[in-house]
Formats: C-alpha cells, structure tokens, sequence
C-alpha cells in the first residue's frame, strides 16, 4: 500500500539525495525557515540518510577474483579464440560448474543464446570427430598395405616399438613391412596425447598465471582501499575539526552580537532613564516656576491690597 | 552533493576507462578483464547479497554475472555506463535465482558492525546500534525496497542511473525510493 507524500517531502529526499536544482534547494531552505515542523520532519529524513550511508557494506570474498580470473574466456570477437585446445564456454562451464555447490541450479541461469553457442561447438567437435574415424576407414579399405606378403616370421611392426630395449641384430634391415605397417597411428595417436598433455600443462600454468595476477591486483586494490578509507578518515577528522570551529565562531558571533543587543538595550535604557530624568527635572522646573510665579502673583496682590487700605 | 566514502567504486566509477577496458578484454586481453572483476566485484557482490541475503548464493551470483558479461562483452553498448550493464545483469540474475529458491531459509544476520571510532564511546555504542538496527530492518523489507535502497545509498547511483539499471522511469524510482525509505523509518520506529 502506498501512502500520498506531500510534494514538500518530496522535495527534502530529492535535496537529500543530492538529485534538487539549486533553486530548489533554497526553497527548501526558505520553507524550512518559516515552518518548525517542516524543520522537524527535514531533520528525521537527514538521519536517515545518514544512518544508511553508515551501513557497511560487504566485502566480497577472498579467492573470488581468483576463481573469477581463472575462467575467463577468451574474448568473444579475439583473434586466436578458436586456436585454443578447448573451447572457452567449455572451460567457463567446467570451473563454473565444477567449483560451485549448485551447479545444477546455475547451469539453469545460463541464457538460451549462451547454451546454444556451447552446443554449437560441441557440434563441431562431434563432427570433426567422425569424419577423422570414417577417414581412417576409408584409407583401411581403400589401400592396400603389403603387410602379410612381405613380412616373414613374427610380428615385427609390434617389435618396432620396443627398438629401445633391442639390440641391434634383432632390426631386419630392407623389411619393407616397417614402412606398411597399418599400426602407423599408434605413433600419431601418442604425438597426439603428447601434445594434448602439453597444451593441459600450458593451459595449467596459464590459470596459475592468471590466479597470480589476480592475487597481485587484490593486493593492491586492498592497499588502494586502505589508503582511501585513511584518507576518507582524514577527511572526516578535518571536516570535523571544520565544523567545530564553524559552530565555535559561530557560538562566538552569537555571543559577540547577544552581547552588543545588550549593550544596545542598555544604552536605550540608559538613554531612555536620562530623557525620563531630564523630563522630570524640566516638568519640577516648570513646577517650580509656576510656583515662584504663583508666589509673585499672590505677593503682588498682597502688596496692593495693603496699598488700598492705607 | 554526493559523498565519495564508498571505497568501493560504485556509480561514481570511472566510465571512460571501463570502455577502454572493455575493448582490451575484446582484443584478447585477458588482464583488462581481470581488472573490471577487481574493480566491480564489491558491488556487484552487495547487490546480490541485498538482493538474496545469502552469502553463499552471492557468491554464485558474482561468478555467473562476471563470466556472463565476459561472454557477452561484444554486446556491451559504449553509450551506457558500464556499471549500469553488469550491474542490471547482476540485478536480473539475482532476482531470477530467487524465483527460483523462493526459500525463506534463516537469513544471514551475523555480520559484527563496528562504531566509527573517531567519535566518542557513547556515540559510537549509538552509531554502531543504529546501523546494525537499519541492517536487521532492510533484511525484512521486500526485494524492491532492498533493492533500491541499495542501488541509491550503497552503490550511490542517481534517479537516471538507477531507470537505467531497474529498466523503469525516473519518476517510479522515486516513488519507489520515497516508500521504501518510509517503511524503514516505520521499522526503526517499531523498534524504539
């Protein structure tokens, strides 16, 4: 259920959030300044978004790089993707899956554009695989290999492969059967395991390259972290020590201009006491005057009056 | 007006140098790879956590978005952040796993959060108490809620950014921010 927000709320999230024109912000400002409960209202949502910004987040876990690096595949549009002995979705699905606990659920996630690429090879490898054995058929049947006719005695293709542990006596020089021999695939067969091993231990060492690579940049993007959480710290002990020698001048303006509002008022007291003074003495003058003036006036009809009788 | 204390790089990371890793991985750089992982693991490992709450399946969820992206990487559009792309991948991954598990096993809530020491015992006690306070209720609130309040006050992404990733307009992130932010304040509340 939503609840209706007024559009001044709206306003104190999108200042907060650092996302209000500056016209904006000083509307806020001057709604704020005229209205308390606003102010009130504005200082619960600051924090708010304080208290979240101080959430820590979580730290990935050590080894993920690693395992991340270990199986990136070769970029899709790179020259020399193809060369490689296995195909890259294949060694990205072989570490995903094998390493993961879930693997069945993930295989899931997969999209169905990415598996579609992975059947793709595999469907080349599949053909390419029966067209090497109906080949090797085919040359069976199609050629006729002089093996039994000119090959006396026991099996010497078979003994060919043991040329190490013989002695010499035992070659039989001119037999053309060494040349014929069918079993010619034995050897191909084992420069093929040879050069499968080699490309398994070059891709080994590629991996262990790349985890130490991996490993290198962790290192350092730990000793970036570092350097950026202390100078972060920094720069918050500075912005502290900032504020509080703001709100100390600011403490001491407000002092300095309460003390001269007092010494104002003091003087208008004073002033107003002085006029209230001089007020007063001029209205007793006045008294007084009246008075002496009475005095004369009653002294003068006195005086005229003793005049009449005598 | 935003503060860069997120070591993390988040939204506020450097795009151009993202394409251009991006476009050494496409030449068969392998290590300009490796460098978007190190850079981007941290968020995009938050955003799955948020998202499922689990450490275990964000881990799952790092793995696959990054060897997803790796896959992808000749479809990344250069006229959008980089960020904005794996972490949209990341997003969708998340939320389709959790489809998926629709599980409400015990959560993970054991994660020691320590007071910022540069203040006082007492406020540091308050601090430390109001965060782990704010984490226990985001662990409550629906996916969306966490969702965006991660994007915004986590990764430090703006309304744009967050459109962007969430695939909705401007106005309903802020709406969406604006609900989520009132439900957690009536959570803490609660819990006053």
């Amino acid at each position: 259920m939503t609840q209706k927000h007024s559009p001044l709320t709206e306003l104190m999230h999108a200042v907060l959030d650092g996302e209000a024109s500056d016209a904006e912000a000083r509307e806020l400002e001057m709604r704020l300044a005229a209205d308390p409960a606003a102010r009130v209202e504005f200082e619960g949502w600051k924090r708010l978004f304080e208290a979240l910004g101080a959430v820590p987040k979580e730290h990935a876990p050590e080894g993920l790089v690693a395992s991340i690096a270990a199986a990136i595949p070769q970029a899709p549009g790179a020259a020399g993707g193809a060369s490689q002995p296995f195909p890259a979705q294949r060694v990205l699905g072989h570490t995903l899956f094998g390493v993961s606990r879930r693997a069945p659920i993930r295989s899931v996630t997969m999209t169905e554009q990415t598996t579609r690429r992975i059947f793709a090879h595999r469907k080349a490898w599949l053909g390419a695989g029966v067209a090497a054995a109906a080949a090797v058929v085919v040359a069976q049947v199609a050629f006729d290999f002089p093996l039994a006719k000119d090959v006396v005695g026991t099996v010497i293709p078979a003994q060919r492969y043991r040329a190490a542990q013989n002695g010499s006596e035992q070659v039989q020089l001119g037999a053309p059967a060494v040349q014929a021999a069918p079993t010619g695939t034995v050897p191909d067969a084992s420069r093929a395991l040879a050069e499968k091993s080699a490309a398994e231990s070059a891709l080994k060492a590629d991996k262990a390259q790349t985890e130490l690579k991996a490993d290198r940049m962790q290192s350092e993007l730990k000793a970036d972290r570092a350097q950026s959480e202390l100078k972060a710290d920094r720069m918050q002990t500075e912005m502290k020590a900032e504020k509080a020698q703001a709100e100390l001048k600011a403490d001491r303006m407000q002092s300095g201009l309460k003390a001269d509002r007092v010494q104002s008022e003091l003087k208008a007291d004073r002033m107003q006491t002085e006029m209230k003074a001089e007020k007063a003495q001029a209205e007793l003058k006045a008294d007084r005057m009246q008075t002496e003036m009475k005095a004369d006036k009653v002294q003068t009809e006195l005086k005229a009056d003793r005049t009449s009788q005598q | 007006m935003r503060s860069p204390t997120f070591a993390a790089v988040a939204c506020t990371s450097d795009e151009d140098d993202d394409r251009v890793l991006v476009e050494r991985y496409l030449s068969g750089d392998r290590d300009a790879f490796t460098a978007l992982v190190v850079r981007y693991q941290r968020p995009i490992y938050n955003a799955a956590f948020w998202v499922l709450r689990r450490h275990e399946d964000a881990h799952d969820i790092s793995q696959t978005v990054f060897l997803k992206v790796a896959e992808r990487a000749d479809e990344y559009d250069p006229k959008y952040k980089f960020f904005s792309w794996i972490y949209r991948i990341a997003v969708n991954e998340s939320l389709n796993l959790l489809r998926r598990q629709r599980h409400e096993d015990k959560l993970e809530d054991d994660v020691e959060i320590a007071g910022d020491e540069s203040a006082g015992p007492e406020r540091q006690a308050s601090a430390a108490q109001l965060a782990r306070q704010l984490r226990k209720a985001m662990m409550t609130m629906a996916t969306s809620d966490r969702l965006v309040l991660t994007l915004r006050h986590f990764s430090e992404c703006s309304y744009e950014e967050m459109a962007q990733i969430l695939e909705i307009d401007e106005k309903t992130v802020k709406s969406r921010l604006f609900e989520a932010r009132r439900r957690l304040r009536g959570l803490l509340e609660d819990w006053k």
